[in-house]
C-alpha cells in the first residue's frame, strides 16, 4: 500500500492509535541493518565466538536490534519450537545497575532463571546461599532450555566496579558460562562497556565486537543517509502537515547527535503533545513545536563528549599495525631485535635504586627527635 | 534551487511471532527408551529434579502431587494433609508399577509440561493408550511409552 494512503487512513483513527502507530514504527536504517547482519552471522557462523559485544551510544537503537533478533530467531525456528516445547528460542535479561559499586550476580542469576521459566526460583535455593549454587541452577537451565542466544541488555552496568581486578573477572564469568552451556552470550551496552572487551587473550579470541554507530556529520555519505532517515520519519508522521525535516536537518542533528532512536523519541514526544492539545480538525507539527520539546543544548553537549570519548577508544590508534608487525618480526628494516629488548629490560632492572642497608641497631635518621 | 529527493527506508515490523507456550519443566528424554534397560519413573523424576537443581521432594510436592490430588481426589485425599514422607511411603511402590499411581504421575507430567498437544497424544488418544497399557503392558516403566 502506498505510504500516503496509509497515513490518510491513520489520520481518520483516534489519537491513541495514531500515537501507537508512530511509537511502534521501526525504521530499518543502514547502520541498524548492517549491525543486525553482523549479529546474525556471529550467532550462526562463528563457532569460536562465545561472547558478542554490541556497543553503541545511547539512543542509537541497541534495544531495537535485540527485539529484532528475538523476532528473527523465534520465527526462523517456529516448526522446531512447536515440536519441542522445552526449548526457548532466545532468552534475555536487563542487567541492573549496581547499588554499591558492586554488581549483584545473585540478583542477575535469579532474573535469568525467571526468564528461563524456572518454576522453583522461590523454593529451591535461599537467597543467602552462595552464588555458585545459583550459578549451577542457571547453567542447568540454560543447558536444558537450549536457547540459541542469551542477551544482556544494559550490560555496561557489569563494568561499574570499584577495582580493576574485579573488572577482569566479569567477562571471564560470562565466558565460562557460555563455554559450559554452549550458548552465545550477547552483551549490549553503551561505550562504558568497552573496558570489559579487551581483557585477556582468551577473551579477545572468543569475542566479537559489533559497533552500532551514530551518523556522523563529518561524513557526507552519512549526512545523506541521515537526511533519508528524516524523510522517512516525515512520511510516517500521522499528521496533516509535518515540518520539513530534511531542509532543517542540521537543527535535528544538533539535538539528536545523529542517533536515530533519539530522533524518534523526540518526534514521538512532540507528536503526543501536539495531538493532545489539538483544537483544530487538522493536526500540524511546526518547527516551533519541535524546538519546544528539544533536548537542552547543555545536555546534548555532555552526551556528545561521552560519545566521542567512546568512539575514540574504538578507532584504531596510529601505528598499531606497525607495532604489531615489529613485534612479530615482519618488518626487516626496523631496528627491532628481541635480544636488545631483553638487555634493555635487564639494564632497567639493574638501575633500580636499592635500599641502603643499615647496620643492626642503627636507627633511621627520621626517628631522631627534631628541634629542642 | 532544485530540491534533493531523499531515499526512504523500509520499516521493520517487530511484532513477535506467536508460539505455543513453553513447557513448565525441562523436557528430558528418558534413558534407554526402546530397550529393556529403560529407566524407571522414579529415576526419571529424580533426574528431572536434579536438572532443576532442586530436591526430588520439592519437585514432587510442589509440582506433581497437587496436580495428582486434583486429578484423582478421592484416592489421595487423606495424603494431601500429610507430609511428603508419608506420601512416598504409601505410594513409592506403586510408582514404578502399572497401576493408578503410575498412571496419575505420568498424566500429571503430561499436563505439567503441556505435552498433550505437542507429542503424539491428544487427550482421547491418551485415554486409549492407558486402556491398552493396562491390558498389554509388561514393561516396568510407563514413561517409555511416552516418547
Amino acid at each position: 500500500m502506498n505510504n500516503n494512503v496509509i497515513i490518510a487512513e491513520k489520520l481518520k483513527q483516534p489519537v491513541c492509535q495514531r500515537i501507537a502507530y508512530f511509537n511502534n514504527y521501526t525504521m530499518a536504517h543502514p547502520h541498524l541493518l548492517t549491525a543486525f547482519q553482523e549479529l546474525m552471522s556471529a550467532i550462526y557462523q562463528a563457532p569460536g565466538t562465545s561472547l558478542i559485544f554490541v556497543v553503541g551510544p545511547t539512543g542509537v537503537g541497541k534495544t531495537t536490534l535485540l527485539h529484532r533478533l528475538v523476532q528473527k530467531l523465534t520465527s526462523s525456528k517456529l516448526e522446531e519450537l512447536n515440536l519441542d516445547r522445552g526449548k526457548i528460542p532466545v532468552v534475555g535479561v536487563e542487567a541492573c545497575s549496581p547499588e554499591f559499586s558492586q554488581f549483584n550476580w545473585k540478583d542477575f542469576y535469579i532474573r535469568l532463571l525467571k526468564a528461563l521459566l524456572d518454576p522453583f526460583v522461590d523454593v529451591k535455593i535461599k537467597y543467602q546461599n552462595s552464588t555458585s549454587q545459583w550459578r549451577q541452577a542457571v547453567e542447568s537451565a540454560l543447558i536444558n532450555r537450549r536457547p540459541d542466544a542469551f542477551y544482556i541488555d544494559e550490560a555496561h552496568h557489569l563494568a561499574m566496579l570499584p577495582s580493576g581486578r574485579k573488572l577482569k573477572e566479569q567477562p571471564e564469568v560470562l565466558k565460562s558460562l557460555a563455554n559450559i552451556t554452549k550458548v552465545k552470550i550477547i552483551l549490549s551496552g553503551t561505550y562504558e562497556l568497552l573496558p570489559l572487551i579487551d581483557l585477556g587473550e582468551q577473551l579477545c579470541r572468543r569475542s566479537k565486537t559489533i559497533h552500532l554507530a551514530r551518523y556522523h556529520a563529518e561524513n557526507p555519505e552519512e549526512v545523506k543517509v541521515f537526511k533519508s532517515i528524516l524523510q522517512t520519519f516525515q512520511n510516517h508522521l500521522p499528521v496533516h502537515e509535518a515540518p520539513d525535516l530534511v531542509s532543517n536537518w542540521e537543527f535535528i542533528y544538533e539535538h539528536t547527535l545523529g542517533c536515530v532512536g533519539m530522533c524518534k523519541d523526540w518526534l514521538t514526544e512532540t507528536l503526543i503533545a501536539v495531538l493532545e492539545n489539538q483544537k483544530k480538525s487538522k493536526t500540524i507539527i511546526r518547527l516551533q513545536d519541535l524546538e519546544r520539546h528539544a533536548r537542552p543544548v547543555s545536555q546534548c553537549l555532555k552526551i556528545l563528549q561521552i560519545m566521542q570519548q567512546g568512539e575514540k577508544k574504538l578507532l584504531p590508534f596510529r601505528g598499531e599495525l606497525e607495532q604489531l608487525r615489529n613485534a612479530l618480526g615482519l618488518n626487516h628494516n626496523s631496528s627491532f631485535t628481541p635480544t636488545k629488548e631483553v638487555t634493555q629490560n635487564e639494564s632497567s632492572i639493574n638501575k633500580k635504586p636499592k635500599c641502603k642497608q643499615r647496620k643492626v641497631g642503627q636507627p633511621s635518621p627520621q626517628r631522631y627527635p627534631i628541634g629542642n | 534551487m532544485k530540491k534533493e529527493i531523499s531515499k526512504t527506508y523500509n520499516c521493520w515490523d517487530l511484532k513477535q511471532p506467536e508460539i505455543l507456550s513453553r513447557s513448565h519443566l525441562h523436557s528430558l528424554k528418558p534413558i534407554g527408551v526402546g530397550t529393556q534397560l529403560v529407566e524407571s519413573l522414579s529415576s526419571y523424576i529424580s533426574r528431572l529434579a536434579s536438572s532443576h537443581t532442586c530436591s526430588t521432594g520439592t519437585l514432587v510436592m510442589n509440582q506433581i502431587v497437587p496436580l495428582i490430588f486434583q486429578l484423582s481426589e478421592r484416592y489421595y485425599k487423606k495424603d494431601s494433609k500429610n507430609s511428603f514422607a508419608r506420601f512416598v511411603d504409601r505410594n513409592s511402590g506403586a510408582l514404578n508399577g502399572n497401576g493408578l499411581t503410575a498412571n496419575s504421575f505420568v498424566l500429571a507430567f503430561l499436563l505439567i509440561n503441556f505435552l498433550l498437544l505437542t507429542k503424539i497424544f491428544n487427550f482421547i488418544k491418551l485415554e486409549q493408550y492407558f486402556f491398552v497399557y493396562r491390558v498389554d503392558a509388561s514393561s516396568q516403566c510407563l514413561v517409555s511409552y511416552l516418547f
